[in-house]
């Protein structure tokens, strides 16, 4: 029996949320070198990122900027983007509804030097 | 109120303006011309109060030089600032020097007739006529660059006139 096709989305379709999320973190960690390790927090409707920026002020904590979609940059979604200082990963408080820091998927930049 | 702080309080409003506009839909060329606004009233702040140079359109980027020399060598801007050693003030400084000097490039007095702006049409070299509400800025003005001058703009400013960040609360 041939094995069941499973429907493979096409270059044109829309990503879902999280999909669009890990773009959106690569594509930042690509364009902005000081970003070491991004934070995907999941959410079904909207994109939340914090990402870890050596050359940002200390102490700020999590404060997200928000975005609207903006599909001529391929994001379909609005989004909530923080940026934090290495000294307040995992310590920031987050704000009330992002969960917490363990249920965020961690992406570290693919061309991250070992220490 | 000092002139100083005149210029940062306007800035902090020019600012606040560019972050509800990027929760908007509305086009780059609006958020663009908010934050540049922000740019030049920031950096025309400094000079108040270093009086080291000319209050241009390009403001920042002329400046740059001066306003990093000035805010090293002030002990007291790097404890507000949060940050007590010169080498770190000096790079988050000079990470976003790159993206305040797209921005401010944008202002139609600096950019001139045959380049992009973000408040009036304009013909370029190619005679090609152009409007900013349909002209995609590329990434020097792309999201996350202009994430990073606005964090960097919010605390600065905050700091300087000694009032919560425009995202808290």
């Amino acid at each position: 029996m041939s094995k069941p096709r499973t429907a493979r989305p096409s270059s044109t379709a829309r990503l879902s949320v999280d999909e669009e999320a890990h773009r959106l973190a690569r594509a930042s960690q690509a364009e902005t070198p000081s970003i070491r390790t991004s934070y995907v927090f999941p959410n079904k409707r909207t994109i939340r990122i914090v990402h870890i920026d050596e050359d940002v002020f200390p102490g700020d904590g999590v404060l997200p900027f928000a975005f609207a979609p903006d599909p001529s940059e391929g994001v379909h979604y609005p989004s909530q983007i923080a940026l934090i200082h290495p000294s307040e990963e995992r310590r920031a408080a987050l704000p009330r509804g992002w969960g917490s820091w363990r249920s965020a998927e961690r992406i570290e930049r693919r061309d991250k030097k070992s220490a | 109120m000092t002139l100083e702080r005149a210029f940062f309080v306007q800035a902090r409003s020019d600012l606040e303006a560019a972050i509800r506009l990027e929760a908007s839909r509305c086009d780059n060329c609006q958020i663009l011309h908010a934050l540049q606004m922000a740019v030049e009233k920031t950096a025309k702040g400094y000079a108040q109060r270093f009086g080291t140079f000319r209050t241009v359109h390009n403001a920042f980027s002329t400046g740059f030089p001066r306003i990093r020399t000035a805010l090293l060598a002030d002990a007291s801007v790097r404890r507000r600032m949060g940050l007590v050693s010169r080498q770190d003030l000096g790079r988050v400084l000079r990470s976003v020097e790159r993206t305040a000097t797209a921005v401010e490039s944008l202002n139609p007095s600096v950019a001139g007739r045959a380049n992009a702006n973000c408040e009036y049409p304009w013909t370029d070299a190619a005679g090609v006529t152009r409007s900013p509400a349909r002209h995609r800025f590329g990434k020097p003005a792309g999201r996350v660059a202009r994430l990073k001058l606005e964090r960097f703009l919010d605390h600065v400013l905050a700091r300087e006139l000694r009032v919560q960040s425009l995202l808290a609360g």
